[in-house]
């Protein structure tokens, strides 16, 4: 018998392939090992408060690694004191059976390079069902990026998301910054509570279409019917953040809370509703700020971009503004 | 989860939430005429809740109230309340305190 390192043939080894061996603990009995035994023995990437997915294979095994870190962080006794996080390598993970469902307070999960890159590009999605967990750089594309109701400590940071996404039709009341949604997003058509940073939605996000935006809305983007629009209520603080038509409780909603610096459409800001709020530095379009309903707030440096301010009532004010014909309105 | 909301310190409704059909959501994202939609669903929308539950929610409210001097000039602008059916309520509220809006969530 020739020596092995002369031996001339090469093959690839699998899991079910065997390895020659000593077993020490056995009086030093020469046995077989299974490869894959050997493999499970080798020590996986991670510390004492972190995972590490290397995601090094095919889309499928990716999540299967994913699935399997948060069930070792979910053994790792994770507590307020003891946060476990999983840390994810730029990759595509397919789920393809089941959502990857955070349901464990104190395991984050967040992307090796902070950016977008832990991409679902499977059929289920992500799904946060505990409360004190922040998620950084997770992208499943058009599919629901999903969440409980009202977890008030959740943190969501660098996420994308297609329609729905963010507590959609439901409560989001954590903190959102740098994310991106569809359609009725972040608490749209139900509660946006939360404080939001720099995020973009599309129509009817950001508790638009009829629902309440009583949270806190700086540098964020909707379009149509979004910020408690389209019959909505926009109770809470906004600075910075464009809407298009129907935006910030327009449409027939109502516009009582803090907007600095924001811009809407037509129908915008109270518009075909009551604008009872305090408006500094806005710009709406046609109908906006109470018109065709009430203004019993306060504007001040406010601009139509076309058509004339509703006459005020109650205490109401319109300071410095300036109507769509140009003309400045005081009242 | 319930949730619950006032304006006006005295008067408050239960948000319901309103289950949409899909037919329902497509024609929410389409350029159609939504507006026989939405006066349904805003007429679902806000329910009425029984004297016991206004009264478990003013308490509360009272309890989350900021602390006013004499002289200052409270405004509630709404209170939104997660109820999560183990007595926890949580949520928040917008009010002015001389002016300047105040954020309290709980």
């Amino acid at each position: 018998m020739g020596k092995i390192s002369t031996y001339t043939v090469l093959s690839t080894p699998t899991l079910n392939d065997k390895l020659i061996g000593t077993n020490v603990t056995s009086n030093n009995e020469t046995k077989n090992f299974l490869i894959s035994d050997i493999l499970s023995l080798a020590v996986v990437l991670g510390g004492t408060q972190y995972v590490f997915v290397a995601a090094n294979g095919t889309n499928v095994q990716n999540a299967a690694e994913l699935q399997a870190a948060y069930v070792t962080a979910q053994g790792m006794s994770p507590s307020i004191t003891n946060r476990i996080t999983v840390i994810a390598a730029p990759g595509n993970y397919d789920f393809s059976t089941a959502n990857f469902v955070m349901s464990t307070q104190y395991i984050d999960l967040v992307s090796l390079d902070g950016n977008r890159s832990i991409v679902f590009n499977g059929l289920n999605t992500i799904d946060i069902t505990a409360d004190d967990v922040f998620v950084r750089g997770v992208d499943v594309g058009t599919l629901t990026f999903t969440l409980a109701n009202s977890l008030n400590l959740l943190r969501v940071e660098n996420c994308q998301g297609g329609d729905y996404s963010f507590g959609g039709f439901g409560t989001a009341s954590g903190v959102f910054t740098n994310c991106t949604g569809g359609y009725f997003s972040f608490g749209g058509q139900g509660i946006a509570s939360g404080v939001f940073t720099s995020c973009t939605g599309r129509n009817e996000s950001f508790g638009g279409n009829g629902g309440t935006a009583s949270g806190t809305f700086t540098d964020c983007i909707g379009t149509d019917d979004s910020f408690g629009g389209n019959g909505g209520t926009a109770s809470g603080v906004f600075t910075n953040c464009t809407g298009i038509n129907g935006s910030f409780g327009g449409n027939g909603g109502t516009a009582n809370g803090t907007f600095t610096d924001c811009q809407g459409g037509n129908k915008s800001f109270g518009g075909f509703g009551t604008a009872s709020g305090v408006f500094t530095n806005c710009t709406g379009g046609y109908f906006s700020f109470g018109k065709i309903g009430i203004l019993n707030g306060f504007l001040y440096y406010c601009r139509l971009t076309l058509g004339t301010f509703q006459t005020v009532s109650g205490g109401g004010r319109t300071v410095l503004c300036i109507d769509g014909n140009n003309n400045q309105n005081n009242q | 989860m319930k949730n619950y909301q006032s304006v006006n310190e005295e008067t408050w409704v239960e948000i319901l939430k309103v289950e949409l059909t899909e037919e329902q959501k497509t024609i929410l994202l389409s350029s159609d005429d939504k507006k026989d939609l939405l006066s349904l669903i805003k007429s679902q929308r806000e329910g009425e809740i029984s004297n016991e539950k206004k009264n478990s929610l003013s308490a509360f409210y009272n309890s989350v109230k900021p602390t006013l001097k004499e002289e200052d000039i409270y405004e509630l602008i709404s209170i939104d309340i997660s109820d999560k059916e183990d007595g926890i309520f949580t949520g928040i509220l917008n009010c002015r305190i001389n002016k300047e809006h105040i954020q309290i969530r709980f």
